[in-house]
């Protein structure tokens, strides 16, 4: 312990705490701008000085060290002084004059006078009006006028990249986006450049944000104190009245979030003590508040969508199931809330419906992953799927839990996002992954196997040695089964309550299409098109499907109810009411409660029947089906709704509903990035656009899967230009 | 690209800075090109934004093709009192360009700095790394003349 003085009063500190670690928590104010909590402290604003007994001038209290007798004055008129000027300096090159005008209180209101300043001089029209950290600093120093001229830097407004805008003129180098992208990412995006008057944050070579391979997190946004940086959905949404702590269930990971609400509307989140990732930071308040969204029950009349009142959707409802009785099946999505499922499965046992099916595939010896310090080193080997893309905060959170970063080797055909960030990206040929896990495990002399150079296994083996292996797979992608070496397993995917839907009670959605008794189908949270017609068919979402139904049943999201839902790693998650469903949406439970209040007849149980997953057989080579199409999960998916249906910014960072073509194969048929071309199976043909890219092997295509468009799993195709 | 694999591999071995590694790629190519320093980021693991952050701060740096030959005025203090503007004028109007640019022929870059610390000298004009003190406008006529000479040798004109 090192005893020091802060205004007189004694303190003590830790070693290795700075001055200003040690005002922060004894409540000491010392104002600061390029300060923030979880980065490496950079000294930058010059705002946080502090006199320290002994040293000839100021000291800046972020990046100093306490030592032992240390006398600190930490607001001197002198150090004000210092202060003052410091901010005047910085406000010489930030738009100022509407900060300074001794008419703005009453502006806000009513403008009382004619003298109007140019947008770009002032904040009336700045987006982070009210947040500004400058604007609450220039309040708490009282400056009514800076005597310095003011620099206008005329850079242009990066508009071009989906989810925020960045308007550099409104910089003041404080640093904090650089470092969010650095320390808190590992993204290395952004970065200073120039030097002097003219240094500017920014990507390399000016790249869009796009190219410059950033994830769209939003930590470079969360960091910035002024309005350079700003989300473009909720840019003029104002300040949020209210902030909830919940969870994001877009992703099997269940990040914790703080969702702001104004007027009772969401109008953003931001992350919650951990990473977050574009679908929780920029995904969720747009997807709530979609124009697109269905916010009253829809009753199909030959053909006509006409709006119907609950009291009638329900009755209507309760008469096609009590005429279906056990006839009917019903289909739900894995990311409904637990007690939703409960009460479906109460549902099941009063109704008598006993075709219940869940969107999911059984995955067997299934192990959940613990994050828990394990004390040794660990090397992540990843297999078929995209760690940054699909989990970008899963290594974050690993390297946090770890308290370094662990070696992390991919193995994929695909070469997708993580390639470029991985230790090291080793590319077999497609169905020839678990021959190279197996040699690369393996204590046999390395061989040239499926594709991987002699070489390369060496240099795996040489990243693996002496740490923990562990193989993070998606079941999805590729069946590990055949694996012979002993390493631990885990699967990684973006289905949620997995524990509860993988007791194997329940059935899959393909076990209800083909069983043919079954005429009636009641659809809730999937986006599941039905494989051949049914008489009628319910459908309770929040957006409209693709297909015919007969009722819509409008339901609330996870924003809109009170509830939860188990993670990845096993933990519930409780997730809690941030604002009213809009319209007359309702929450799940509501809807089946009341449904099964108007069914008034009972039936025995029967046993569920469990059907295993059946394992896909690989087709052999056919000229006339010359490509092999690779299907992977969709992490992007939301009730059954892919996100880039309904969001353009998605559509514009992640290709998923693309078929991914190699460019040789392109040339040859003479097809068109961005242009539609047909595929066409032994079983199925539709229409996708196609995006050309080197990621994908000759001879295959790629696509995430798609339900709507046939594209269900790997398959020989065929494709045609339309 | 064969030069850069062997900056690469030394720069592996013995250990020695980025900024090395940029100067010498700067000696054979005479500007830092887009796509080496991309190739650059993957074979090193050094974020590109951190590259382009260090390529842009010095001035020694340049990531557009410069001339064959490299012409700085120094504009220091020393240097201005003693009459560098004029002497920068003057160059300015021979070449045809300001500082920063290229001729059309790719034969002269102009640069400007703002002290070399060889003030006793002043005003300096470096070309080509060699240093010539107190230049006046009429010695830079001439000191240009040779340069252009040679060129014109070069072409067989």
């Amino acid at each position: 312990m090192i005893s020091i003085t802060i205004n007189g009063k004694e303190f003590s500190a830790k070693k290795g705490e700075t001055v200003l670690d040690v005002c922060r928590r004894e409540g000491i104010y010392i104002p600061t701008l390029c300060y923030q909590e979880d980065l490496t402290p950079y000294g930058g604003c010059r705002l946080c000085i502090v006199e320290v007994e002994g040293m000839p001038r100021p000291m800046t209290a972020c990046t100093l060290p306490v030592q032992e007798g240390m006398v600190i004055q930490t607001d001197t008129p002198r150090l004000k002084e210092l202060r003052r000027f410091t901010l005047e300096l910085i406000l010489s090159e930030h738009p100022y004059s509407c900060l300074v005008c001794e008419k703005k209180t009453d502006c806000a209101s009513y403008m009382e006078c004619i003298e109007k300043e140019a947008i770009t001089f002032g904040c009336k029209y700045c987006s982070a009006n009210g947040n500004c950290e400058l604007q609450k600093l220039v309040e708490e120093f009282g400056i009514k006028e800076i005597p310095y001229q003011f620099k206008y830097r005329n850079i242009p407004v990066e508009d071009y990249d989906p989810f925020f805008e960045r308007d550099y003129n409104l910089c003041i180098l404080c640093g904090r986006c650089v470092r969010a992208c650095a320390e808190l990412r590992c993204a290395y995006v952004i970065d200073f450049h120039h030097r002097g008057p003219r240094t500017l944050v920014g990507t390399a070579f000016n790249l869009s944000h796009i190219d410059a391979n950033c994830q769209f997190c939003g930590a470079c946004v969360d960091a910035c104190p002024t309005g350079a940086m700003r989300e473009r959905y909720n840019k003029y949404l104002g300040k949020p009245d209210k902030v909830i702590k919940t969870h994001c269930m877009l992703c099997s990971i269940g990040c914790p979030i703080n969702a702001e609400t104004r007027e009772n509307k969401i109008i953003g989140t931001t992350p919650d003590g951990e990473p977050l990732c574009v679908r929780g930071r920029f995904g969720i308040a747009p997807m709530v508040n979609h124009p697109k969204r269905v916010t009253v029950p829809l009753l199909n009349k030959n053909g006509q969508l006409v709006e119907i009142s609950w009291d009638d959707a329900l009755d209507i409802a309760s008469n096609i199931l009590k005429e279906y009785k056990d006839r009917t099946g019903i289909i739900f999505s894995h990311d409904l809330h637990i007690e939703t499922i409960n009460s479906l499965s109460t549902f099941g046992e009063i109704s008598g419906i006993e075709n219940l099916g869940v969107e999911i595939q059984n995955v067997e010896n299934f192990e959940t992953l613990c994050l828990a310090k394990t004390g040794k080193k660990i090397a992540i080997i990843a297999v078929n799927f995209d760690l940054i893309q699909d989990f970008s905060v899963f290594l974050l959170r690993i390297k946090r839990a770890l308290n370094e970063k662990p070696v992390v080797i991919l193995v994929d055909p695909i070469k997708t996002k993580s390639a470029e960030i991985v230790d090291l990206y080793l590319r077999p040929e497609p169905g020839k992954e678990i021959e190279v896990l197996d040699i690369l495990l393996s204590e046999d002399n390395p061989c040239e196997t499926g594709g991987i150079k002699k070489e390369e296994i060496v240099t795996a083996r040489k990243l693996l040695a002496r740490r923990e292996v562990c193989l993070l797979y998606n079941p999805y992608n590729v069946n590990i089964n055949g694996l012979n070496s002993q390493v631990k397993c885990y699967p990684i995917f973006g289905i949620l309550n997995f524990p509860i839907l993988n007791s194997g009670k329940l059935s899959s959605a393909e076990d209800i299409f083909e069983n043919d008794g079954i005429e009636c189908l009641y659809l809730i949270g999937t986006g599941i098109p039905p494989m051949k017609k049914y008489k009628k068919v319910i459908v309770q979402n929040c957006f409209l499907p693709d297909f015919d139904f007969d009722l819509f049943l409008p339901a609330a999201t996870f924003l809109e109810v009170d509830g939860s839902f188990i993670d990845l790693f096993g933990n519930e998650k409780k997730l809690y009411k941030v604002c009213e469903p809009p319209g007359q949406a309702r929450a799940d439970e509501w809807i089946i409660k009341n449904i099964i209040e108007r069914l008034d007849f009972e039936l025995p149980r029967k046993n569920h029947k469990y059907h295993p997953g059946r394992v896909n057989e690989k087709e052999k080579p056919d000229s006339e089906y010359p490509f092999y199409l690779i299907v992977r999960e969709n992490t992007f998916k939301y009730r059954g709704k892919v996100l880039s249906k309904i969001l353009t910014g998605f559509k514009r960072i992640h290709h998923d509903c693309r078929l991914w073509i190699n460019p040789v194969d392109a040339s040859r048929l003479k097809v068109e990035n961005g242009k539609p071309v047909k595929v066409i199976g032994k079983d199925f043909e539709s229409v996708v656009e196609v995006w050309i890219t080197d990621n994908v092997p000759e001879g295959f295509l790629f696509a995430y899967h798609d339900r709507e468009k046939g594209l269900v799993k790997n398959k020989r195709v065929r494709v045609e230009c339309l | 690209m064969e030069n850069i694999e062997k900056i690469i591999k030394q720069y592996k071995e013995k250990e020695i800075d980025l900024i090395q590694v940029l100067h010498n790629i700067q000696n054979d190519f005479n500007y830092l090109p887009q796509d080496v320093l991309i190739h650059l980021s993957k074979a090193l693991h050094i974020p590109l934004s951190r590259i382009y952050s260090i390529a842009t701060f010095y001035a020694a740096f340049s990531l557009v093709p410069r001339g064959k030959h490299l012409c700085t005025v120094c504009m220091g203090t020393a240097c201005h009192v003693r009459g560098a503007p004029a002497v920068l004028s003057r160059i300015e109007e021979l070449l045809g360009i300001k500082p920063g640019e290229t001729t059309t022929d790719n034969n002269f870059t102009l640069e400007t700095v703002n002290c070399l610390g060889a003030c006793a000298l002043a005003p300096i004009v470096v070309i080509d790394g060699e240093y010539h003190g107190q230049t006046t406008v009429n010695k830079v006529d001439k000191l240009l003349e040779k340069y252009v000479r040679k060129e014109e040798k070069t072409k067989g004109i």
